[in-house]
């Protein structure tokens, strides 16, 4: 009896259950897209009508479009910095028994586990020293920081999959360190490369709490999509919201399909 | 015969040549140099303002964050808040994580893509969801009140419990990711073992699969207590004034009142409280930690 229903119990009530552990972390997300085709000036619970009102307001209003750009600007500039650094660090990390690698590799999840807002606000003591406050620059070195732990854990994981034996039959034919790498070490870690820097680029993009702190005037998307939050919470949050997860959504599976092919052709 | 295909006789020669030639210790330079400036030196800044005082070094401003008062509250209130969600994380998520351990590792992956997926969306965006389902004319009221449960509108948002559902939300999918690597490396054939002599499956899960899951479940603790610690966004969106964590009163202490110092003690403390409780739950559940790493193997 108490098996069976253990067994009951596993082959429905615990699929039933994760159904609803997914409907509560993905359902808040898809409301948000009803809501900024709504009509109703304030957010109201089902959507009234349709118009594309809030999209038209985004696109046109030059605050909204600066903070986009400017974001896209930061996270580009943060993810390609975060991914040559990273993965540089990563040949080092990802070869066993080096002193080195066992020495560093917990010292690089240090922003992980230091609470953002530290560093937040250590960032504001030391840009205000050197005069970096506002700089576009600056926070392009703090969020590829934030970024290089995933690169690096990324990055070395796929490095110690391959294995160096084909850099190394390489380098015994006569390459050089850099063209091993370059020829044979990166097309074969490329896909792990290229997802460590999409999530580099959404660490950065969807990053508020260090931009609120030292950006000042200079505000990035995530900056107005707060300011807009707490102030009117207007339906062009919504608007912005669709749009950024539509992008997410796409940039996650075009890099899990990345990865499934190069895993396919690995055999 | 050229020198660079040559074998070494000796074994310390074939050991260099099999380190040596792919990459060298400087190419930790870059990353080593960006975390010095960027990591360590603003955490250091902030170490340094929280011990300055009006003439040199001085504990005044701890004395002011950790005395009698609304900021010892705050504090109090953001270790509390910041352990009940690290706990409803690990429940909730531990079924989860067992559901999707115990799938054929084909849908597994795509399970996991979705339990991941909002993780990369943003936490502002994710939490304006939040606001869409529990605001004054949000889902959850426009239902009760379509069935007619309730009268009037529930005040949900701005509560404590809002913050609960909210945070928990944030931090699930990083709890279910850690606890769920445990599970996969468990050696299954201990339960089919367990099985065989006799004992039901309840007994093989409680005896078996839950001491070698348990480090992962502590792990996922304290991970997701620390970025609780540390939350700003949810709570000062979703949150009333009670809800006030350490974090959006550093905020407070740096752009309104510009009080640098004790904005900085706020932080350290809020450091050493979190590595201080992480430290005393490793050292309590150091067995069961240590256990779970080799997956049953020994």
């Amino acid at each position: 009896m108490k098996r069976s229903l253990w067994e009951m119990s596993g082959r429905y009530l615990l699929p039933v259950y994760f159904v609803g552990v997914l409907l509560y972390l993905l359902l808040p997300l898809l409301l948000v897209i009803p809501m900024s085709i709504s009509e109703t000036r304030y957010l109201k619970f089902p959507p009234q009508g349709f118009t594309l009102r809030w999209y038209q307001e985004f696109f046109a209003s030059a605050g909204w479009i600066d903070a986009t750009l400017r974001s896209l600007l930061i996270a580009t500039a943060s993810a390609a910095l975060a991914t040559a650094v990273g993965t540089a660090a990563a040949l080092v990390l990802s070869r066993e028994g080096s002193k080195a690698a066992r020495a560093a590799g917990p010292v690089f999840l240090g922003p992980q586990v230091v609470p953002v807002i530290i560093l937040a606000l250590g960032t504001l003591l030391v840009f205000s020293r050197f005069g970096l406050y506002g700089s576009l620059w600056g926070v392009v070195l703090v969020h590829a920081v934030l970024a290089l732990p995933f690169v690096t854990t990324t990055v070395s994981g796929a490095l110690r999959q391959t294995g160096d034996t084909l850099a190394r039959a390489a380098r015994v034919l006569g390459a050089r360190p850099h063209e091993a790498f370059w020829h044979v070490t990166l097309p074969a870690i490329r896909p792990a490369v290229i997802s460590a820097a999409v999530f580099a680029f959404f660490i950065s993009f969807d990053e508020l709490v260090i931009a609120l702190f030292v950006m000042g005037q200079n505000e990035t998307l995530p900056m107005r999509i707060w300011a807009d939050m707490r102030h009117d919470l207007t339906p062009v949050v919504a608007a912005v919201a669709t749009l950024l997860i539509a992008v997410t959504f796409a940039a996650v599976f075009m890099s899990d399909l990345i990865q499934r092919r190069a895993k396919r052709r690995a055999g | 015969m050229s020198d660079g295909v040559a074998m070494p006789r000796d074994g310390k020669g074939a050991a260099r040549g099999r380190r040596a030639p792919l990459s060298s210790l400087w190419l930790l330079a870059p990353a080593a140099v960006l975390f010095l400036f960027v990591f360590i030196l603003p955490v250091g800044e902030v170490a340094l303002w929280s011990v300055q005082g009006e003439a040199g070094l001085s504990a005044e401003n701890y004395e002011a964050a950790l005395g009698a008062g609304p900021y010892r509250t705050i504090l109090f209130g953001t270790l509390q808040l910041s352990f009940g969600v690290a706990c409803a994380c690990i429940l909730v998520g531990y079924p989860a994580a067992y559901f999707l351990a115990s799938r054929p590792p084909r849908n597994r992956t795509l399970l996991l893509l979705l339990i991941l997926t909002p993780l990369w969306v943003s936490v502002l965006v994710r939490t304006f969801g939040w606001i869409v389902v529990l605001g004054r004319e949000g889902l959850v009221n426009s239902m009760l009140l379509g069935i007619g449960a309730v009268d009037g509108p529930l005040q949900m948002l701005y509560t404590r419990g809002a913050v609960y559902i909210a945070m928990v939300q944030v931090l699930l999918p990083v709890a279910i990711l850690v606890m769920f690597s445990t599970m996969t490396t468990i050696n299954r054939s201990l339960l089919m073992a367990s099985r065989i002599l006799g004992a039901s499956p309840w007994r093989g899960f409680v005896h078996i699969f839950l001491p070698l899951s348990a480090g992962g479940a502590v792990n996922a603790w304290m991970l997701t207590f620390v970025l609780a610690l540390g939350f700003f966004i949810t709570p000062a969106l979703v949150g009333g004034p009670k809800e006030t964590m350490i974090a959006n009163l550093i905020a407070t202490q740096i752009t309104l009142t510009l009080d640098w110092g004790l904005g900085s003690a706020l932080g350290m403390v809020l450091v050493i409280a979190g590595f201080a409780v992480v430290g005393a739950v490793a050292l309590l559940f150091r067995r069961v930690t240590t256990l779970s790493g080799h997956g049953g193997s020994r």
